[in-house]
């Protein structure tokens, strides 16, 4: 590798240069402004004298548009690959090697449907990204206590060295399903050097070539949803948020795009656009009053967290009593929402109704009263809310992933789905099934990783339990999944682009103790940009480039009416000694004799330029070489049809489009998880119901532990972060400062002002930061935004203001998936040191 | 669009979620140092919380607002620079002068709209210019290009007064008369009018 | 709070001097009335306004000169100071700035001109006096901001008027008292305008003191102000100190202890001008513009 690349600071714009760049400095523009205003003068002439000849009058705005934007070639096409939902789109002017500006897709028309695909705040700050003085220069090997971060420069060949024989060495002694790869979303969406689906990797290809890894299963997102829904619908599809131009009435439950999927291109954009368009009423059910709330809602009723099951069956309540039920619907295409439709071999009594009504196993009735001790929501705001859901025809009702991220989030996700089932708009236009938004995409191949030879496969979540107990794991306590049983513990994990090896997994101190005993995970190797919390857990630390310093193709994020690629071409050379990870897998791959088959003889933009063409074989107007790609940077296409409805064919012929579940109905009662419920091993206290059952959470409302910490902690995404990534911007930290959301109310009784530093502590970790007094959250619980950098004092506390130095490793009952919003915590005023302290 | 004879700025309150997306693309466009701020989202809340038997009432309220410098028709910052380094042009930007600036920073004392932001590194007042650059040649300002949500955007003074009528101001923006923006704002719906104390700029480190 | 240490000096020294100047041809006129109690001649009048004039050129010039220097430490690019002469058009700054200058030009003149031991002409004590009371005005204006609301009602004017005439009749007590070889030959004679121009002081500062009291109580209601209530006690307890002593030097002048006043009356000067400074930095304090 060459060094001769300068540090970041020196290949920084001067601080003592003009503000302008090249090429639109005073002069520049002068001079651009004349040959505009000539331009403009021929325009008119043509366009007042000749009324005549037909269409060059009118041809005249997309000339002037392309004259006033498209002479920009200093600028290179590229994207933000980070994990928020969104995709966007970056320009980066690039002077002398350097970038110093980056702009977004703002130029020609903004046509909805190909509209410009306009970067948040982060993507605009991506040049103190790329430029972070936190950058990793050179490969580097552990040399310290895992975790103290102490680490000695090595060569590229002596850091693959290590890896390609601790690879041979470990496989040798514990076979392939000793081998992980982290959860890790650091790279989205583009497809040489994306992190996730984490099955689809650069390592995923080597590993798959070395004989295999231990899969995981879900996500730190999405767990209880995902595992959750297909119970219900046989999937987890719902409508794009376009389509509530067509609704009567939108209920949002915890559905949060502005704040989590900021693109202009995006979903946020989508849902204001809509309801601008149609000004349908909008009420966002939430613990915050997000910034959706602000955008786009009418009404804002706040809730507990981790109670949405709970007013979901208020809701109920009162639609069964008043007979505001779709019954029709039901009895046509549900299961289990009342006696006469419950599967074979269930006891009287396993209805939704007969639980509703208090004529279940329990005998309580759901009324909005019982639903509003639970929930914090009036009673009469409940019963105001049944009432417009039940009579608002059509009605979109749409979750977002915070209600599922619950200790019992799998039966909260279900329960907001099932007011869908229970109303009848499930599959049809302004309706909606009760998940999340679904959108339009064009297809796009991806990297061949070809196919992993193991079999088993866990919880993303319990990656940590797989290295203390691995081989005690089996499928019905652990949800193991492919195996009945895990063989070996893990003791090689492969971490890239990902900071959920501490940051981002849960109760970091428990997290870090497992961590640092290198006897019992071997080798963990860590492909990054930056010194992030992860990467001071390494033994073995690539520095990546990021993606501005190499070619590929982005593909779109969720979007509701627009599909499209980017064709992110390299702005600037790869900083200090960072490479491509396909690079570094490849000549991994030639030290363990795998070389050929992981390369196919292909460098990296040979692969590109092959996957290009196999694009093309479903999207023929693609352009057909990169040279092409680059210059035309985005390919956008427009839904040609209508909004995306979800199960429309089911609910149009349900006989002939069965739901892919047992029944190939909505099964509100799912037989499937009945038989679950009565086999799996689960600890004391925890079930899993057939009927999306309202279960207290543990820490959740009723759990005794509030007596010692009463405040329950949720976490929100931030304006200045996507989960972690970004998180070492000083210009985002400037503008989104991390801090405490906490209620006047809570903050008087115990003697807070706005801005005041407060410990945030639970038995499990303790952290420091600001906080913020607003309004915008329920009384009796909190919000950190979650992926603040940990950054460790003295006795263990953290200054950087990470949540999941207070979250539990106790996984959900039946996704096994994290309960990142289900957290017990108390709140005092800190009065010893500050960040000084830190590290 | 071609160079409007006098910029304005339109801002649609209601579009706003407060991103901030205006703010860092001005910032990567002019290299500004932490702590200047060209254009600032001030987020503006209020309401109260009450215990009461049936449980918790609220009316919680919240917008935001993304300001720049507006350009005033009676600029007070013009006005009491001592230098003339703080001028207004022919289409009604205001910029500084550097080689005349002392760096007094009394422009920002004056200034309802904090626009003038003081650069320790230069010694002098800093300040956002409307992109001249760009909007010459015929380019939205980059705040404007920027925002997702559509809820900047840009056009001429007077033409915008024909189709607007005059510019209005909603709390806690200063009242129109004090400098006369080129600023028209739509209000959210929960905008309180000027000189209302009941929302608080709930993000006064931010701004 | 609105920090600004080289202004709340500035502006203290420069209206302590300004008041001095006011002062000054005030005094000499007092002094001179007074003297017409049988004393011949008019000569020992004659003396004591020059001791005056002269007292408060000897302390106005090296006050200006610090003053301008420290109003130096406020600018980012001081280089550009010259500049700030270029908006006198609508700029009240630029006019501070010009009559600021102007004062302190006169104050050197005076000084040199005292200095030589003949005494300057009347006329250039006037413009002394002129550029005082125009450098008062405008520095009142700099801060009379229509967007700074606490700022732009009669606490501006209030205590910057009562600031200078309070520290400047310090100024003028000191200076009537100081000993002088050139004056001094008519010995007791000097306890009587020295009583004079100490009751005058005394009197001066009550009056200021109530004044500002009452214009700081009817701008404190607004903004709210760390330690604003601290300030505002020190300021007010400071100054009816300062009156209080300088009642005191009265009538050691009375009694003829001409040293023992002029002990007084420097003590009195010295804890009129602390309180002025804590009266200022919650003048400061007090800024708070309309909008965002």
């Amino acid at each position: 590798m060459k060094t001769t690349h300068p540090q970041p600071g020196a290949s920084r714009p001067s601080r003592s240069a003009p503000a302008y760049a090249a090429g639109t400095g005073p002069e520049d523009c002068a001079a651009r402004s004349l040959n505009r205003r000539a331009f403009l003068k021929w325009c008119a002439l043509l366009g007042g004298a000749a009324m005549l000849p037909g269409g060059l009058a009118g041809l005249c705005p997309a000339v002037a548009e392309a004259a006033s934007g498209g002479d920009r070639q200093d600028f290179v096409w590229s994207s933000c690959n980070v994990n928020c939902g969104s995709r966007c789109v970056l320009r980066a002017m690039v002077r002398d090697g350097a970038m110093v500006r980056m702009d977004t897709d703002n130029l020609g028309a903004d046509d909805y449907g190909t509209h410009q695909i306009r970067a948040c705040l982060r993507g605009r700050a991506m040049r103190q990204r790329v430029y972070a003085p936190e950058r990793l220069k050179y490969p580097m090997l552990r040399t310290g206590k895992r975790g103290e971060a102490a680490f000695r420069r090595a060569s590229w060949d002596e850091a693959l060295d290590v890896i390609a024989a601790k690879m041979k060495d470990v496989r040798e002694r514990y076979g392939n399903e000793a081998f992980y790869l982290n959860y890790g979303t650091g790279n989205l969406g583009s497809v040489m050097s994306k992190s996730w689906p984490t099955d689809q990797t650069p390592i995923t290809r080597l590993m798959n070539c070395f004989g295999g890894y231990l899969n995981h299963y879900n996500t730190y997102s999405t767990a209880q949803i995902a595992t959750s829904m297909p119970y219900l619908y046989g999937g987890g599809l719902g409508n794009a948020l376009s389509d509530i131009v067509n609704s009567k009435l939108v209920v949002l439950f915890g559905n949060n795009p502005a704040e989590t999927r900021m693109s202009g291109g995006g979903v946020v954009y989508d849902i204001q656009r809509a309801k601008r368009e149609s000004n349908v009423r909008v009420i966002v059910i939430d613990p915050r009053y997000t910034d959706t709330a602000v955008a786009v809602a009418d009404e804002w009723i706040p809730i507990r967290p981790a109670t949405d099951a709970a007013l979901a069956a208020g809701i109920a309540h009162v639609l069964f009593a008043e007979g505001l039920a779709d019954r029709a619907f039901m009895d046509t295409y549900c299961v289990g929402h009342d006696e006469a439709h419950l599967p074979e071999g269930v006891p009287a009594g396993s209805s939704y109704e007969a639980y509703i009504m208090g004529k279940g196993p329990d005998g309580v009735a759901k009324t909005p009263g019982w639903a509003s001790a639970i929930c914090g929501v009036p009673v009469d705001t409940i019963v105001r809310l049944a009432r417009e859901i039940g009579t608002a025809k059509p009605c979109c009702i749409s979750q977002g992933w915070g209600p599922q991220r619950h200790h019992n989030g799998e039966n909260n996700c279900r329960a907001i789905a099932v007011l869908a089932a229970l109303t009848g708009n499930v599959g049809i236009p302004g309706g909606n099934t009760g998940a999340r938004e679904g959108g339009y995409s064009l297809p796009f191949p991806g990297f061949p990783t070809l196919k992993n030879p193991v079999a088993a496969s866990i919880s993303f979540f319990l990656w940590t339990d797989a290295i203390v107990r691995g081989p005690e794991m089996t499928a019905e306590r652990d949800g193991v999944r492919g195996v009945p049983r895990l063989n070996v513990p893990v003791k090689f994990i492969w971490n890239y682009a990902g900071n959920a090896l501490i940051n981002q997994h849960s109760d970091i101190n428990r997290t870090a103790r497992i961590l640092s005993d290198d006897t019992m995970c071997e080798m963990i190797v860590v492909v990054e940009n930056f010194m992030t919390p992860s990467a001071r857990f390494a033994d073995v630390l690539l520095p990546a480039v990021t993606n501005l310093e190499e070619n590929d193709f982005a593909h779109q994020g969720s979007t509701a009416e627009m599909g499209y690629v980017v064709f992110a071409q390299k702005a600037i050379e790869p900083l200090f000694e960072s490479r491509s990870v396909y690079d570094m897998c490849a000549d991994i791959a030639g030290r363990l004799g795998i070389r050929d088959q992981y390369t196919e003889g292909r460098t990296r933009d040979e692969w590109l330029q092959k996957i290009l063409a196999a694009a093309r074989q479903k999207l023929p107007d693609l352009p057909a070489t990169l040279e092409e790609a680059w210059k035309l940077g985005v390919y956008k296409v427009r839904n040609p049809g209508k909004p995306f409805v979800a199960y429309k064919a089911f609910r149009d012929d349900p006989v002939a489009n069965p739901l892919a579940t047992p029944s190939g109905r909505i099964e509100i009662f799912s037989k499937r998880l009945w038989d679950i419920g009565h086999k799996w091993e689960l600890p004391e206290g925890e079930r899993i119901t057939a009927l999306p059952e309202y279960d207290e959470a543990t820490e959740g409302q009723g759990d005794p532990l509030r007596k010692k910490y009463p405040l329950q902690l949720v976490t929100h995404h931030y304006k200045q972060r996507t989960h972690s990534t970004y998180g070492n911007v000083p210009w985002l930290k400037e503008a989104a400062p991390q801090n405490v959301w906490v209620n006047p109310l809570d903050a008087a009784d115990r003697g807070l002002a706005h801005g005041d530093m407060v410990r945030v502590f639970n038995d499990r970790g303790a952290t420091v930061l600001p906080v913020k007094v607003t309004p915008r959250i329920m009384p009796g619980t909190i919000s950190i935004p979650q992926g603040a950098w940990y950054a460790p004092g003295a006795g263990g506390t953290d200054f950087g203001g990470s949540a999941n130095i207070l979250t539990s490793l106790r996984p959900s009952p039946l996704a096994k998936g994290n309960p990142q919003h289900t957290t017990l915590v108390e709140l005092t005023r800190h009065s010893g040191g500050s960040h000084a302290n830190a590290s | 669009m071609p160079m409007p004879a006098r910029p304005a700025f339109l801002f649609d309150s209601r579009l706003c979620t407060g991103c901030k997306a205006c703010m860092i693309a001005c910032k990567d466009k002019n290299d500004l140092d932490p702590g200047v701020r060209w254009r600032r989202v001030t987020e503006c809340t209020g309401g109260e919380w009450t215990r009461t038997a049936e449980g918790y009432r609220q009316n919680v309220f919240s917008y935001y607002l993304s300001v720049s410098c507006n350009h005033c028709e009676d600029p007070i910052c013009v006005q009491s620079c001592p230098t003339t380094a703080m001028h207004q042009d022919g289409n009604g930007i205001v910029s500084v002068d550097p080689k005349k600036c002392v760096g007094c920073k009394y422009c920002s004392w004056s200034c309802p709209y904090g626009a003038p932001q003081y650069s320790e590194r230069l010694g002098r007042m800093t300040k956002c210019d409307f992109c001249r650059d760009e909007i010459e040649a015929g380019r939205p300002p980059v705040c404007v290009a920027a925002c997702p949500s559509r809820a900047l955007q840009w056009g001429d003074l007077e033409a915008l007064r024909g189709k607007l009528g005059q510019p209005m101001a909603v709390a806690p923006l200063p009242p129109v008369s004090a400098t006369r923006p080129a600023l028209f704002v739509t209000p959210h719906r929960d905008a309180r009018p000027v000189g209302s104390t009941a929302g608080l700029k709930a993000n006064p480190e931010e701004v | 709070m609105f920090h600004e240490w080289s202004l709340v000096l500035f502006t203290v020294l420069v209206q302590m001097a300004a008041g001095a100047m006011l002062l000054a041809p005030v005094a000499s006129l007092a002094g001179l009335a007074g003297a017409g109690s049988g004393v011949p001649a008019g000569l020992a009048g004659c003396s004591r306004a020059r001791r005056v004039s002269r007292g408060v050129a000897l302390v106005a010039a090296p006050v200006m000169a610090a003053s301008l220097l420290i109003s130096l430490l406020h600018l980012g690019t001081p280089l550009n100071a010259p500049k700030t002469l270029l908006h006198l058009g609508t700029s009240w700054l630029s006019r501070e700035i010009l009559f600021t200058g102007l004062l302190a030009l006169c104050a050197v003149v005076l000084a040199v001109a005292e200095g030589r031991g003949k005494g300057a002409s009347p006329v250039l004590r006037g413009a002394g006096a002129l550029a005082a009371a125009a450098c008062l005005l405008s520095m009142t204006n700099v801060y009379m901001l229509r967007t700074v609301p606490a700022w732009n009602g009669p606490l501006t004017p209030l205590a910057f008027v009562a600031a200078a005439l309070l520290l400047g009749a310090g100024v003028v007590a000191v200076a009537a008292l100081w000993p002088h070889a050139d004056t001094d030959a008519d010995g007791g004679e000097a306890a009587r305008p020295g009583a004079t121009a100490l009751a005058l002081a005394a009197l001066v500062t009550l009056a200021a003191l109530v004044v500002h009291a009452l214009a700081l109580l009817a701008a404190m209601p607004g903004p709210v102000v760390p330690g604003g209530m601290g300030l505002a006690t020190a300021h007010l307890v400071l100054l009816a100190l300062s009156a209080g002593v300088l009642l005191a030097a009265t009538l050691r002048a009375r009694a003829a202890d001409i040293p023992g006043a002029l002990r007084l009356a420097g003590l009195a000067l010295a804890l009129a001008l602390a309180g002025e400074l804590a009266g200022r930095v919650l003048f400061f304090g007090l800024y708070a513009r309309i909008g965002l």
